[in-house]
């Protein structure tokens, strides 16, 4: 009977629809409790047994762990045996051999003495199934300090005839004592990869099961306060942690930290102390020498001239009228060196610069992201929102930039704390019921200081200034006296600022508009800088915008690219790139626009999110054609892309049918997933590399965190 | 009626603006500069020791050209070359105001003297130039400068093809909006709906067949040569394993005719390519040895199906480019009925556009384009396997029929499926992607049970046969059913070590299957098969360019097949859904475990992702209340397909040989000088 039952079922199986069975569901707290203890015994199991398979797999397999201490070596190439038995490496190419093994071998564990240097190993394998050579393996970078970095997965197909390693790159210096074959990975439970899954899929769970797609934003409500202020708390911690983990572990030693005792009329790397020494000396040309031959040659800015005639010269220091200028915006030093040194005695390095306009700019974003929302008048999903405000944050480019530390940073993220700071104060003026003229004030400050940091941000400034200027000349509801008195407010420090800054420019290159920048002694002549044709215009979207990037299955997995775009002159930096579409979330930020169909009349809101996504395009062409392509560029225009999408997505929400709202909320959380996991990935590297360099325990260890199956 | 016109008249006439305007912006801008022009004789430039015959500079590749005192600003430079039709590639360095001691590069250059547009180079001094250098980096044969031109006009490139295809999507797009073409649903019955089919499959056959003749060396051009060899009855005068595989079938007997050296039947492990290497024994590379023979392992189908009949009928070999352009058409042909007839199986509401350009995409996008370029016997299984898998995914579906069963179609269907794995064994599994179809058809009790009976015995009876006679050849090659021969390989590696069920496999098939980008630059054909070589999988494997789902757009949805098929009431839908998702993703795994990572191998699961992303977009546009799909969701399947099928085309021109400028300089040329036109 029962057979004849699962034969009609079976048969008559695409007969019918599937029929939804009556809702018998527990209430939400209880599903909630359920799924979270399955949640975290999954987290326990997957710990325990998956991200550790390599110890167990150690004790399964049962191989026997056969030690090869150095004097056992052979062929050795580019290395030395000391006396005391251990293996030296010296020269470029070294290579040593262990011969006889006829082995099953599952891992190859080196043993070094600790250097602070990390080092890069390959592994040549002779077994089986390649018995009359050696196949190599990928490179595995390793340190010391990190002993799961040293124990490799290397799987012999049969038995293992012999084994081969070899050093690429720079490993002169470093000490193997030995290696052991099918050394037992020891158990190691993570309690950062357990704690971050788990909390992960719980919050997926309770996402989905307590519906956060349908919890709309709302700024009064104190959880989401709290909730945004523990994230923002975190983002701060982890700009320190990117602060910290890029200086040099002995930076200790150092006499005074990350300050510099200030010598009058010494020449210095940092263009800020070389800036500080001038003003304290009361001139505006830092207090170097040029080259006597400098003067004389036809053109100095030409690079072909100055390095036939072996010229020295300072790098990326503008040259006028025989006096050395530093063209680098000089807020920072009013805003941080010089409080600075009055407090301390002492000049701060650019590490310490780099942290506190981080800071800053990530205090000033803080403040101004509900703002943004609030003069949008949006109330998009919480969960979009908190998720669009990390996005912003770790993916401009603050925490890349940050990772490359120096005097050159200082500038860009003095100019992009300077913008949000200034478009703060700009919403603040402009969403308070009774405008204070204070905000206004500070707005002008802020443009000023715009201004005199990074001077392409200016292009920005109108927009920043869009909700002040809106509230001064449209808010009926405003006294016209207070009005005016907030945009004299906004005037006074603007037209101070600006005059300010044209004397200082005259002052030092005869031209009220003239930063110096087309002075600078670098890889080009910059005067010949034009603004780009078609081709060019091609070249810089390209670059900035489309760049794929650089995808691996080696930590931190996603990284900029260097692939070319084409010939352009020749005259522009050429860096390692990625374009901003691979943080996805950019790819919303037409729906910025898109949304606005359907009204009569455009609002001022409409105007920001045209300026939101105008702008950064505008930006894009301008860093081209005067600078060339840099990823610190991007961070001049990578914020207002971002925000250009974060604002599409949820305004593609909002404008989506009820029945495709769900789905369209989980492709912008994805997307924004997405982009807040390549801006992690790209701080964790820099140009650089400092993490890796300066912290190599640290990086190789939440490596293998990651990769427990290497 | 004049109103009627209007519009594509104002469209066409956009297009001519382009046309002039933009794509040759170029040559207006030097026609219109009042830059001094200047003709320089051979003697003007200078080469250490260079050789003048008859007032002619013989130019020496890596040797540089210079021509000194310039004193101009320059935007062009034209090198009158004397050649015999041959590319020359070269890179230009200049001295200007901005650089004035030594030399900054200024772009590669590839050129052919019968396309005028490649002939000038558009470069940029800062103020006036000084010196220009020109070094030769690539040069096929003699190569004589009879001067060089500073300043020449650059000519005129009024591309027809240009022209057309730029007004046919301003057209397109005028019609997609204006004439309400977004909301127009698929009916087989309209005849206009499938003569759009057919124009789709025109298309792909069209863009196969440009492929096939740009495949063949100018040189060597001419159709017969092209399409047959004579039979000469040495397996060695032959690369090709299927001509081999055909020698040996005409002498009656399975191994190759190829005489094995002695030496390798001493080695310990001849499989082992280390042991061959230092023994330094000859060796027939990529065929099975077993017992002391040779055998191609590579699927029977192809030879069974076209190299064997063309032999019967004319006496000749078919040629392996033809091979592919056999199989390569069948597939244009079969894929969009395929996609066709299943979707319109399985969604009762199917978008039109989205079902003509997804299927353009599946067709182009897929990767079968690229095997087409490539061409060697080892695309040839590739190939044979698409095309027979989209004639029995057709087939099928047009089949089980239930309002109009068919024997035939199914015997048909049958036949491919056999033939399919005869190809390339691996895609037996897609079999899976019919049976929830398959299994409704037969247990319908709305159709009388001999129907079923008939239609069921008509495709197992070939599968049957089929599958019999391939485990008879299997046996008697390598004394198992179940051997094809491909574990014997005399290849890179010793491939009885490569296993199936190694977890640790996991992760780099998810990068190089799913998502591996392809390079996009802007060199012409900007989207190139990327090399990214991650980390040596214990180097059993192989790791040659290719590109993952995520470098095709259009297939990107097929990863939420899974979500949309968990609403879906319908299971027949729902299941199939799921398939289409599931059976490619395994086929990655399989294929990484036992292969690697290989241009081709990307082919064998690229299509079926591509179907897969278009299932999803149908059936997500089904479900839209009210009569028609939403105008945007539509909009942007259209633009993601599009894409992808322009992608697929790029990358079949890149290859990854750059098999098209070695084979077709000249047609290589013009194509780039007409995309890329702003250099």
């Amino acid at each position: 009977m029962q057979v004849k039952t699962w034969v009609k079922k079976l048969t008559g199986f695409y007969e019918q629809d599937v029929v939804q069975a009556p809702s018998k569901r527990r209430p939400k707290r209880q599903r909630m409790l359920m799924v979270g203890v399955v949640i975290v015994c999954f987290a326990v199991l997957a710990e325990i047994f998956i991200c550790n398979s390599r110890a167990w797999e150690a004790k399964l397999a049962g191989l026997p762990a056969l030690y090869y201490p150095a004097q056992q070596f052979s062929s050795l190439q580019d290395c030395t045996l000391r006396e005391d038995g251990l293996l030296e490496i010296t020269g470029e190419n070294p290579v040593f051999t262990i011969d006889d093994i006829y082995q099953k071998v599952h891992s190859v564990a080196l043993d070094v003495v600790e250097t602070p240097k990390p080092f890069t190993f390959q592994v040549g394998v002779c077994d089986d199934a390649f018995a009359k050579g050696e196949r190599w393996s990928s490179s595995f970078t390793a340190h010391g300090g990190a002993r799961r970095s040293l124990n490799v997965a290397i799987r012999s197909n049969g038995q293992m005839h012999s084994l081969s390693v070899s050093f690429p790159g720079e490993a002169a210096g470093l000490f193997v004592t030995g290696v052991e074959l099918n050394r037992p990975v020891p158990f190691h439970f993570s309690w950062l990869r357990f704690l971050s899954g788990a909390a992960g899929l719980i919050l997926l769970a309770a996402a989905v099961i307590y519906r956060w797609d349908r919890r709309l934003l709302c700024l009064r409500n104190n959880k989401q306060q709290l909730i945004y202020r523990l994230c923002a708390a975190v983002l701060a911690a982890f700009f320190c942690f990117t602060f910290y983990s890029g200086l040099p572990a002995d930076m200790h030693k150092e006499p005074h930290g990350l300050a510099a005792e200030y010598h009058p009329g010494e020449e210095s790397f940092d263009r800020y102390h070389m800036m500080f020494d001038s003003l304290k000396n009361g001139r505006l040309d830092l207090n170097l020498e040029p080259n006597e031959r400098l003067p004389l040659v036809t053109n100095p800015y030409d690079p072909s001239i100055r390095e036939e005639l072996e010229i020295p010269f300072p790098w990326d220091i503008a040259y006028y009228e025989g006096k050395f200028y530093s063209y680098f915006g000089v807020a920072p030093l009013f805003l941080f060196h010089l409080p600075y040194y009055c407090l301390t005695g002492f000049l701060p390095s650019a590490e310490l610069a780099t942290l506190f306009f981080g800071l800053l700019f990530l205090m000033g974003y803080t403040l101004c992201y509900p703002r943004l929302f609030e003069y949008l008048n949006m109330k998009p999903p919480f969960l979009l929102w908190l998720g669009g405000y990390l996005a912003g944050a770790l993916a401009c480019g603050a925490l890349w930039v940050m990772r490359r530390p120096l005097f050159y940073e200082v500038a860009a993220l003095c100019g992009i704390a300077s913008v949000v700071w200034m478009l703060y104060f700009s919403l603040q003026t402009a969403l308070r019921k009774k405008q204070k003229p204070l905000f206004a004030l500070l707005t002008g400050i802020a443009a000023v200081m715009v201004a005199s940091s990074r001077p392409n941000l200016l292009l920005y400034s109108l927009l920043a200034a869009l909700p002040l200027l809106q509230a001064c000349f449209f808010d009926r509801q405003q006294p016209f006296k207070k009005r005016l008195i907030t945009l004299c407010c906004l005037a006074v420090p603007l037209a101070a600022g600006a005059g300010g800054l044209m004397w200082y420019n005259y002052t030092r290159f005869g031209s009220v508009l003239e930063f110096g920048a087309r002075y600078q002694l670098t890889v080009s002549d910059i005067s010949y800088n034009r603004a780009p044709g078609l081709g060019g215009l091609l070249t810089g979207v390209y670059h900035y915008l489309l760049q794929p990037p650089y995808l691996s299955l080696d930590f931190p997995y996603f990284g900029l690219s260097g692939y070319g775009a084409g010939f352009f002159g020749n005259y522009y930096f050429l860096n390692p790139m990625v374009g901003a579409v691979y943080l996805p979330i950019v790819l919303a930020s037409p729906w910025v626009l898109l949304c606005q169909k359907g009204r009569k009349k455009r609002g001022f809101s409409d105007w920001f999110g045209w300026g939101l996504l105008g702008l950064p395009l505008l930006m894009v062409i301008l860093l081209f054609s005067m600078g060339g392509v840099h990823f610190r560029y991007t961070l001049d225009f990578m914020l207002f892309l971002l925000l250009a999408g974060i604002l599409g997505g949820c305004k593609l929400y909002k404008n989506t049918a009820a029945r495709l709202k769900k789905p369209v909320f989980w492709a912008v959380a994805i997307l924004l997933l997405l982009t807040c996991l390549a801006g992690l990935a790209l701080s964790f590297t820099g140009e650089y590399n400092l993490f890796l360099h300066n912290r190599p325990e640290w990086f190789l260890n939440l490596k293998y965190c990651l990769e427990w199956w290497r | 009626m004049k109103k009627k016109l209007l519009p594509p008249i104002l469209l066409f006439l956009l297009a001519l603006v382009l046309e002039l305007g933009v794509f040759n912006f170029r040559h207006l801008v030097t026609a219109l500069d009042s830059l001094h022009q200047r003709l320089l004789p051979a003697s003007s430039l200078r080469m250490e020791n260079g050789e003048y015959q008859d007032g002619r500079l013989r130019v020496k590749e890596g040797e540089p050209i210079y021509i000194y005192n310039i004193g101009k600003e320059l935007k062009s430079v034209e090198l009158l070359a004397d050649t015999q039709g041959q590319v020359y590639t070269y890179d230009l360095l200049i001295q200007d105001q901005a650089y004035s001691k030594g030399w900054r590069y200024a772009g590669t250059y590839s050129s052919i003297w019968s396309v005028p547009r490649s002939k000038v180079a558009s470069i940029h001094s800062n103020g006036k130039a000084s010196a220009l250098q020109i070094v030769f980096t690539s040069l096929q044969g003699d190569l004589f400068l009879y001067g060089a031109a500073l300043n020449p006009t650059v000519p005129m490139n009024f591309s027809i093809g240009r022209l057309f295809w730029v007004s046919a999507v301003l057209l397109g797009g005028w019609l997609f909006f204006k004439k309400r073409l977004w909301a127009v649903e698929f009916c087989p019955q309209n005849p206009r709906h499938r003569f759009s089919v057919a124009a789709v499959i025109l298309l792909g056959m069209l863009f196969c067949g440009y492929s096939f003749i740009t495949t063949i060396p100018d040189t060597e051009w001419y159709l017969g040569q092209a399409l047959s060899l004579p039979y000469t009855g040495d397996a060695l005068s032959y690369s090709d394993a299927y001509h081999q595989q055909l020698d040996a079938w005409i002498k009656w007997q399975a191994e190759l005719d190829i005489p094995v050296d002695p030496a390798l039947q001493t080695l310990e492990n001849p499989y082992d390519p280390s042991q061959r290497s230092e023994a330094g024994v000859p060796f027939a590379y990529d065929r099975a040895y077993y017992n002391g023979s040779y055998y191609s392992y590579y699927g029977v189908g192809p030879l069974v199906a076209a190299y064997l009949p063309f032999y019967l009928l004319t006496g000749r070999m078919l040629s392996t480019q033809a091979a592919c352009l056999v199989f390569g058409m069948s597939f244009c042909l079969a894929m969009p009925l395929a996609v066709m007839q299943l979707l319109f199986r399985l969604v009762k509401r199917v978008n039109l556009p989205v079902l003509l350009i997804g299927a353009l995409a599946v067709v182009l996008g897929g990767g079968a384009m690229w095997c087409v370029r490539i061409a060697t016997f080892y695309e040839v299984p590739v190939l044979a396997a698409l095309s027979f898998l989209a004639a029995f995914l057709f087939f099928g579906a047009r089949g089980a029929n239930l309002e109009k069963p068919s024997s035939v179609y199914m015997a048909l269907s049958g036949i491919s499926y056999i033939f399919m794995v005869a190809s390339r064994p691996n895609f037996g599994l897609y079999g899976l992607l019919l049976a929830p179809i398959f299994w409704q058809f037969l247990f319908h009790k709305g159709l009388p049970g001999k129907k079923r009976a008939a239609s069921a015995a008509a495709f197992g009876l070939p599968v049957l046969l089929g599958a019999a006679a391939l485990m008879w050849y299997n046996a008697v090659r390598f004394d198992s059913l179940f051997e094809f021969g491909a574990v014997y390989n005399l290849t890179i590696s010793d491939v009885r070590y490569n296993t199936l069920f190694k977890l640790g496999n996991f992760f780099p098939t998810v990068y190089h299957y799913l998502l591996q980008l392809p390079t996009f630059d802007l060199y012409f054909p900007f989207f190139r098969l990327s090399g990214m070589d991650q980390v040596a999988w214990h180097n059993y494997y192989y790791a040659w360019p290719t590109v993952g789902l995520l470098g095709l757009p259009g297939a990107v949805p097929a990863l939420g097949l899974p979500f949309l098929a968990k609403g879906e009431k319908n299971r027949l839908l729902r299941h199939t859904m799921v398939l289409f998702l599931l059976v490619p993703l395994f086929l990655c795994f399989f294929d990484f475990s036992v292969a690697g990572i290989f241009t081709r191998y990307a082919a064998d699961v690229l299509p079926i992702f591509l179907f897969g992303g278009v299932l999803y977009t149908v059936v997500f546009l089904s479900r839209t209340k009210g009569d028609s799909a939403d105008k945007k969701q539509v909009t942007i399947a259209i633009i993601l397909f599009f894409c992808t099928a322009l992608i697929g085309i790029f990358l079949s021109f890149s290859g990854y040989f750059g098999h098209f400028l070695i084979d077709s300089p000249k047609e290589y040329i013009k194509l780039q000088t007409v995309f890329q036109w702003w250099t």
